[in-house]
C-alpha cells in the first residue's frame, strides 16, 4: 500500500482547495454527482479506488465500495468515516483539512483564475500560441519561501495542462486534464492524470463518469445519519 | 432427553465455537493492530510541520509557540479513503503526533528568532538613549 506525500505536492492541493464561497460558483454548480475511480502507482504497483460522490456546498458524500465499503462525510468542518459492514465510524469534529482535492480539480474549472489570486499567487503573463493560452502565476512575496511559479495551459478554453515548479525551479508536479463535459460555458475535465515528482514518481490518474449536474442530493445522502446500533470513534483535532 | 444430556451437548457446542471462533477473533485482532501499526507509521512519514508556525511564532512568541503545542493537525482525506477504521485511527495518530511536533519546530524557531531581534533591538536602543 503506498501513501502519497501530502507535504510535497503541496502546491497541488493549495490549487484544488476548497473555493465554494463564490456566489457564481454556487450558481454554476449546486449539486453534482459524479461516480469515479482512481489509480495510483508508485513503485510498480497500483491502488485502485472506485466510488462516488455528491456534492451539495456544504456537503460532500463520498461512498467507497472498492477496495472497500466506506462512506465519508465532509460538512461543517467535520469528517465522518463510516464502515457500514462493521458497523462503526470515526467522526474527527474540528477537521481542517478540506474534503477531497481530485473532486475540487473538477469543481474549481468555473474559477476564472482556479482561486490562484485567492491563496497568494500573482498573475504574471498571458501567452497565446495558436489555440494554446498560457497563464504564468507566480508566488506572493511571503510564498516565495515555499513555492515556485505555476503555469495554465488552456486549449480551445478548456483546462488542458498545469505545472507547478519548486522554490528551486525543479517541476514538482503535472497534471493533464482531458475527456471534457461541458456544462453552462464551462468544460470539466473527467480524465485528470497527476504526475508528482517526490523521491520516488507517483502518477495518479482519476477518471470521472456519470456527471449529473444540479439534481437534488437523494435523502438519506443529504441527511445521512449513523445508524444506531454504530460503533463511534470520535476524535476533536 | 435429560438434563446431563442437555448439558453435555451444550458444552459440545460452546467448545465446537471456541475452537472455531478464536482463530478468527485472534487473526481479526491481529489485522486491526496490524492495520493501526501500519497506519501509524504512514501517519509520522507524512505529518509535517506547517511553515505558517514559523511566522506565527515570529509574531507571537510563545503564543505562538503554544498554539503549535495544543494545535491538532487533521490528516488529509485522500491517504485515508478506502483504508479500514484501524489504519485510519494509526495513520491520524501518526500524522497529529509528528506534525505537531513540526509546528512546535517551527514556531520555536519563529519565536527564538524574534527574542534575538527584540534583545538586539533593546540593546541598541539603551545604547543610544
Amino acid at each position: 500500500v503506498h501513501v502519497q506525500n501530502t507535504t510535497n505536492y503541496c502546491i497541488l492541493v493549495i490549487l484544488l482547495m476548497p473555493l465554494c464561497s463564490s456566489p457564481s460558483h454556487a450558481q454554476l454548480i449546486n449539486t453534482l454527482h459524479l461516480d469515479f475511480e482512481r489509480l495510483v502507482t508508485k513503485d510498480a504497483s497500483t491502488d485502485t479506488l472506485v466510488g462516488e460522490i455528491y456534492y451539495s456546498g456544504t456537503q460532500t458524500y463520498v461512498k467507497i465500495v472498492d477496495p472497500i465499503d466506506q462512506i465519508m462525510v465532509f460538512s461543517d468542518n467535520r469528517l465522518l468515516v463510516y464502515y457500514p459492514n462493521e458497523k462503526s465510524a470515526v467522526i474527527m469534529n474540528n477537521y481542517k483539512a478540506g474534503t477531497i482535492s481530485f473532486t475540487q480539480a473538477f469543481i474549481n474549472v468555473t474559477k476564472e483564475d482556479f482561486g490562484l489570486s485567492e491563496i497568494g499567487f500573482v498573475f504574471e503573463e498571458t501567452i497565446l500560441d495558436g489555440d494554446t493560452l498560457t497563464m504564468k502565476w507566480k508566488p506572493s512575496e511571503e510564498l516565495k519561501k515555499l513555492y515556485g511559479p505555476i503555469e495554465l495551459n488552456m486549449v480551445n478554453n478548456q483546462l488542458a495542462t498545469i505545472v507547478a515548479w519548486d522554490k528551486k525551479g525543479h517541476i514538482t508536479a503535472t497534471t493533464a486534464y482531458s475527456d471534457h463535459v461541458a456544462h453552462k460555458g464551462h468544460f470539466f475535465p473527467l480524465r485528470i492524470r497527476t504526475t508528482r515528482y517526490e523521491e520516488k514518481t507517483i502518477y495518479e490518474e482519476v477518471k470521472f463518469s456519470n456527471p449529473v449536474f444540479g439534481d437534488p442530493v437523494p435523502i438519506g445522502i443529504k441527511d445521512f445519519a449513523l445508524p444506531k446500533d454504530t460503533n463511534i470513534t470520535e476524535l476533536e483535532l | 432427553m435429560n438434563w446431563l444430556t442437555v448439558t453435555r451437548r451444550v458444552i459440545a457446542l460452546a467448545m465446537c465455537f471456541m475452537i472455531v471462533a478464536t482463530p478468527l477473533l485472534a487473526q481479526e485482532a491481529e489485522s486491526n493492530t496490524g492495520d493501526y501499526m501500519q497506519g501509524r507509521t504512514d501517519g509520522e512519514n507524512n505529518g509535517k510541520g506547517s511553515a505558517g508556525y514559523l511566522i506565527f511564532g515570529l509574531a507571537c512568541g510563545a503564543i505562538g509557540f503554544v498554539a503549535a503545542a495544543v494545535s491538532e493537525p487533521s490528516p488529509p482525506a485522500e491517504i485515508i479513503m478506502g483504508k479500514s477504521q484501524g489504519y485510519v485511527l494509526g495513520f491520524t495518530d501518526g500524522y497529529r503526533s509528528k506534525a505537531k511536533r513540526g509546528n512546535m519546530g517551527y514556531a520555536g524557531v519563529g519565536w527564538a528568532v524574534s527574542a534575538v531581534l527584540w534583545t538586539i533591538v533593546l540593546l541598541s536602543s539603551s545604547s543610544s538613549s
